[in-house]
């Protein structure tokens, strides 16, 4: 094998003293760093690089930079595998590994070509015609069969093992795009002092300087590139990201960019994300994006060979690279002359210059003949033709009739369109400038300017010119007074252009939209079936729908439409233009946030002690909490009855420092806190507890918890774990909004206090180990429902409140969060003596349910305090979020389901929550339905399934049977109606 | 049983001092989480912001901050962080008793010595490491010593107060979400080289 066949033999910006090897559809290639893989492709002469999305066709390389249409491939190989990443903007590496798409087996080989003779069937709009019918086919035989022979590259299929990371910039002045303009904005705007941060999606800066022979104050351009690059280096204030693709314009002048920080690697280095995403904050903007080459819709004008001029120019000045040996030049601009005369500079042969304007200018004239090739004014390429591999020859018509010229090259120019989508995205319709034949962006996004290729200054005196100028009014706009410099001589460019969209006529499959085989007939076919609008256009043939977004093919297929309705281009209008211009992988908009990152995770401060002692955790909100500490061989339920029975016959503890604990201070606190409650508050005594129920203020049941006054003027409220926050939201509300004249101040100390309930009959004996002596804990000190301050554990000051919610004696013990580890291992030990167990949520569950207290299940949004028996704590004496709309008819409606307890009639049975009850003998059907079961749990002390639920006129049921309806287990159980308190209902075992 | 003294524990979730990222060279970033800070939340009831105000002067030797900035004394600081809510830290310990005891009936203090946790942030790449975090601007020209700020850090909430030009960097958050601060914190700081300690002993 031939190294690099194509590849010049000097210049071009490319390290020839080093060599890579890369790996495509798996023989082995060589190129040079500075390559892109495409135009490592091109050194070696490979033509072929994939297959067409509908008709399988062979396709080439197309163009040079973000716009390619045609050489996707997939990228790297495993869990890195990338789908569809552009040849043309992959930086190349040694040991780089591609494979071209959409082709089965091979490349060279695709069965999947027959689909070009099956074009009638699946021509434009063909899935909405095709397989409409029968649609039972649909899902198992046409959508696979569809997705099988279209669509592009597989995507890994396996978690990506490498690190993405986001980032935000603030700057003065943001600059997009680093070409001729760019770097004059970015130059003089950092120049003033302003902040200025340069964007540029490529490895190098420079834009189309990098592609073009030109001079700037009478040396190579490249020279005035260095001298500017090292300038805007040395600048404190101005910052330089590049392989970095601004791919969204956002409100409040917010951009988003993503930096690809290691895809010019094998793999990342070490303690480097992959790619990084960068919200940029700019208080001006200069877009130098510059412009994007548009292609002449002619027949067969996808065959490999088939080149923008533009980009021909880029492989052969920038690389050294020869995308063929016999050229012919198809433009109707002054560039073709430009291109002609690389091609001849770098040892390409072109065979002709065909250029439908009907008179060619003397420049044109002068060039062809130096060029030695023939001018053919006023002619068009019909057809190209030839194989697989490319196109062998292109079938011309002009003035003197028809003829073949050999080639293996075809440079085509239809002129440039602006490169607006960033100064679009907020909605801004571009308009049509007839100067120019393009779309420029005339209303722009606040703060944003246009400058160079993509505000149509197409050539380089004016793009140096205009981003000068953009870069000085946007610095002198945010503070700065930029100093206006003489702008460097460049040599006068001629450049007239007229556009040609399309050739009529021609014979063979002529292509609007390369990526997604839009042809020129799909257009034609759109029109005549009534989708003239754009965006219908759009939708009916996916013209623009790719992943290229059509950057080659939007305003061609626009401008064919006007054609063919007679319309003007610039009443046709466009689509809208959306983010991300480039595909952005979802890694990078994620971020840190993956996985367990995903959202927060709150850890208890006794997590520690409960991970070594064997927990098993369970989320609850953002909290880990224990669900129950496994011995060996027992499952869940056997490690919560032990728990649980410890606490009955016992004593256990247990952490509950995730429920929510928020500190109320103020004059005016116990007002606010009965307005807040639908019991009444202000009555509670110092040193008191009490259990209080908070209404939303659609009279339906929010939260319930507990409040200690700790002083006349202080107030401990505790809430669930799961709605910690939106209580104190709720608040927080009522304090600015509703009562702002109230004199109270909260602060959530959630994460202040370690609590832990230690309860069971022996749980004052245990306490009395922690709690220093000093402190009198006897049922006459602290009664139930008391709060005092103690120390323990020889002198951390703590919080002692009893109460309880498994039935038992209970307190919980609050110490700072820093002891709360430590607090647990204290407890367990002097617990040893009591035969004390740590008990988890399983267990708190259990306890809970046995002695009828509504929980999360109960407290879902839909009760109300009356459904779950809490009717006496409901003041009525004063005035309390959610009073009046609780008194809606259908909120007191006495057949509303209201809770009770439930026991299987034969005691084996087990019970199911979600099940639902209906009368024994009666359908299952909703309008039999009586309510469901919320809670169910195996009872320690009866023995038996157990479960509460919401029974409609339940209390009236008491002693009754119904049957529990349970469709999702296919389960139907006999239940008796019971009181919901199954253990203990006088309370007795709470006091004393 | 006195005997049973407590201990204190580390926030779950964050290693003991070391150096983490890159194992070479100067550690870019250098981050000290405090064992034995006081912090508390300042609340003045309504009108007595005057007489707080003055108390905290008396009593800490500081001034009450405006919006968005904390004033510093020596290792005391407090920072605004909201409407008529402030934080103050100290190095002292039982700074709640003191100030409940200055302020008296102006204003809510609530002990938030355990329930919050501070790192201090700093190195040649902190700024760097914080653009990663943080949406604030912290370029000099916008975000100096004596600035505060209220905002998210990656996921968390996050109070951040610039403490001194060099820069360095205050950032308080709930003590409950400190592993999820440290992963954020290795990842991010991971290509700068981050040297952990406590109480600035690895200095």
């Amino acid at each position: 094998m031939s190294a690099q066949p194509y590849r010049a033999p000097t210049g071009g910006l490319i390290d020839r003293a080093t060599t890579l090897s890369f790996s495509f559809d798996g023989r082995t290639y060589q190129g040079h760093p500075g390559d892109t893989l495409a135009s490592a492709l091109v050194a070696n002469g490979v033509r072929l690089v994939g297959r067409s999305f509908k008709y399988h066709r062979p396709r080439g390389i197309f163009a040079s930079g973000a716009e390619e249409p045609n050489a996707l491939v997939e990228l790297r190989t495993g869990a890195r595998r990338e789908p569809n990443t552009r040849a043309t903007q992959i930086e190349l590496y040694g040991g780089l590994v591609a494979n071209s798409q959409n082709r089965w087996p091979s490349l060279d080989f695709d069965l999947m070509a027959i689909n070009g003779f099956a074009g009638p069937l699946i021509s434009a709009g063909f899935y909405y015609k095709t397989f409409m019918w029968p649609a039972a086919f649909w899902e198992k035989l046409y959508e696979p069969l569809i997705r099988r022979a279209a669509g592009l590259g597989r995507a890994a299929g396996v978690e990506d093992p490498d690190r993405y990371e986001k980032a935000t910039h603030h700057c003065d002045v943001l600059v997009i795009g680093s070409g001729p303009a760019g770097l004059m904005a970015a130059l003089t705007a950092g120049r003033s002092g302003a902040r200025v941060l340069l964007v540029e999606q490529d490895f190098r800066l420079g834009g189309r300087l990098l592609d073009e022979r030109q001079t700037i104050d009478d040396a190579p351009a490249s020279a005035w590139l260095a001298a500017a690059e090292a300038e805007l280096e040395s600048l404190p204030e101005v910052r330089i990201l590049r392989r970095t693709t601004l791919f969204g314009s956002y409100d409040q002048k917010a951009f988003v960019a993503v930096e690809r920080v290691a895809d010019h690697l094998p793999e990342p280095p070490p303690f480097l994300p992959r790619q990084r995403s960068w919200r940029i904050f700019a208080k001006r903007t200069v877009l130098t994006a510059g412009s994007i080459e548009r292609p002449i819709v002619f027949g067969d004008n996808d065959r490999p060979g088939v080149m923008l001029a533009g980009a021909v120019r880029s492989y052969i000045n920038r690389y050294a690279a020869k995308p063929g040996s016999s050229a012919v030049i198809f433009a109707g601009n002054d560039d073709a002359a430009r291109t002609a005369a690389d091609l001849v500079a770098a040892g390409v042969r072109v065979a002709a210059i065909v250029d439908p304007r009907p008179e060619s200018s003397s420049a044109m004239q002068a060039q062809a003949t130096a060029a030695g090739a023939e001018l053919l004014a006023g002619s068009v390429v019909t057809r190209a033709l030839g194989n697989k591999y490319g196109v062998q020859a292109v079938e011309i018509d002009g003035p003197a009739g028809s003829r073949t010229i050999d080639c293996d090259l075809v440079a085509v120019s239809s002129g440039w369109n602006p490169t607006i989508h960033i100064a679009s995205h907020l909605g801004n319709k571009p308009t049509w400038n007839p100067q120019i034949s393009a779309f420029v962006a005339h209303v722009m996004p606040e703060g944003m300017k246009a400058a160079g290729a993509a505000a149509g200054e197409f050539t380089l005196a004016a793009a140096l010119s205009s981003g000068a100028a953009s870069g000085a009014e946007a610095a002198d706009a945010t503070g700065f007074a930029a100093r206006r410099t003489p702008a460097p001589r460049i040599e006068p460019e001629p450049s007239a252009s007229t556009p040609l969209w399309r050739v009529r006529g021609t014979k063979g499959k002529a292509f609007v939209d390369y990526q997604h085989d839009v042809t020129a007939a799909d257009v034609e076919l759109a029109e005549r079936e009534g989708f003239r609008a754009v965006e219908h256009l759009k939708r009916y043939t996916t013209l623009g729908m790719a992943t290229d977004q059509g950057k080659t093919a939007n305003v061609t297929g626009l401008a064919l439409m006007a054609e063919i309705t007679g319309n003007d281009i610039s009443r046709v209008g466009t689509t809208t233009f959306r983010p991300p211009f480039t595909p952005v992988a979802i890694g990078a908009l994620g971020g840190h946030s993956r996985g367990k990152q995903f959202r927060p995770t709150r850890h208890s401060p006794t997590h520690r002690w409960a991970a070594a002692n064997g927990a098993v955790f369970v989320e609850a909100g953002q909290w880990l909490r224990a669900q129950y500490f496994p011995q060996p061989g027992d499952d869940w339920l056997a490690a919560t009855l032990r728990e649980a029975k410890a606490v009955r016959e016992r004593v256990g503890f247990c952490d509950v420092s995730t429920l929510g604990k928020i500190d109320v201070q103020g004059p005016d606190g116990a007002c606010f806190l009965d307005r807040l409650y639908a019991n009444t508050i202000s009555t509670l005594a110092v040193g008191k507890v009490r259990y209080g129920v908070m209404l939303r203020e659609d009279g339906f049941v929010f939260d319930d918890g507990t409040v200690a006054r700790l002083s006349e003027a202080h107030w401990l409220v505790t809430t669930t774990t799961a709605n910690a926050a939106r209580v104190l939201q709720h608040m927080e509300f009522c304090a600015q909004v509703l009562w702002p004249e109230l004199d109270v101040r909260f602060s959530s100390v959630t994460d202040q206090w370690a609590q832990i309930a230690v309860a069971g009959p022996r749980a004052r004996d245990l306490l009395r180990g922690i709690v220093d002596p000093a402190h009198d804990i006897s049922d006459a000190t602290l009664p139930y429902m008391g709060n005092k301050a103690v120390t323990v554990c020889g002198g951390t000051a703590g919080h002692l409140y009893r109460i309880s919610f498994s039935g038992e004696i209970a307190y919980e013990l609050a110490v700072p969060a820093r002891f709360g580890d430590a607090l647990m291992a204290a407890i367990a030990a002097a617990g040893k003596a009591h035969e004390a167990l740590p008990y988890g949520t399983e267990a708190l569950s259990m306890l809970r349910i046995e002695k009828g207290h509504p929980a999360g299940s109960e407290l879902n949004g839909q009760t109300t305090a009356r459904d779950l028996g809490l009717s006496k704590m409901v003041s009525t004496k004063k005035d309390f979020v959610g009073r009046m709309l609780a008194q809606r008819p259908a909120l007191v409606d006495p057949a509303r389901p209201i809770l009770v307890g439930f026991k299987p009639v034969d005691r084996k049975e087990r019970l199911a929550a979600g099940a639902h009850f209906v009368d024994v003998g009666a359908a299952p059907t909703t309008a039999n339905d009586l309510g469901h079961m919320t809670s169910v749990t195996l009872s320690p002390v009866l023995g038996h399934w157990i479960g509460l639920g919401l029974l409609s006129r339940g209390r009236e049921r008491i002693g009754q049977s119904v049957v529990a309806h349970d469709p999702v287990r296919g389960r139907d159980v006999k239940v008796e109606v019971c009181d919901p308190v199954f253990h203990d209902p006088q309370g007795a075992r709470l006091r004393g | 049983m006195a005997d049973l003294r407590l201990q204190k524990q580390r926030p779950f979730g964050v290693p003991q001092p070391g150096r983490f990222g890159k194992p070479d060279g100067e550690p870019g970033v250098r981050v000290e989480l405090p064992d034995a800070l006081s912090i508390c939340t300042i609340q003045p009831f309504r009108g007595r912001n005057g007489a707080c105000a003055a108390a905290l002067k008396a009593s800490m030797g500081i001034e009450t901050p405006a919006t968005g900035r904390a004033n510093r004394t020596g290792s005391d600081a407090i920072a605004w962080s909201g409407p008529d809510m402030f934080v103050a830290i100290s190095n002292a310990p039982a700074l709640a008793d003191r100030l409940r005891k200055a302020v008296g009936d102006n204003a809510a203090i609530v002990d938030q010595s355990d329930g919050k946790v501070l790192f201090r942030v700093s190195g040649r790449d902190a700024r760097a490491l914080l653009e990663k975090g943080v949406t604030v601007d912290l370029h000099p020209r916008a975000f100096a010593a004596g600035h505060a700020a209220l905002t998210p850090l990656s996921h968390l909430s996050v109070m951040l107060v610039q403490a001194s030009d060099a820069p360095s960097y205050e950032i308080v958050l709930s003590r409950a979400f400190a592993a999820d601060f440290w992963h954020w914190l290795e990842e991010s700081a991971g290509e700068f080289g981050l040297a952990l300690s406590a109480d600035g002993s690895s200095r």
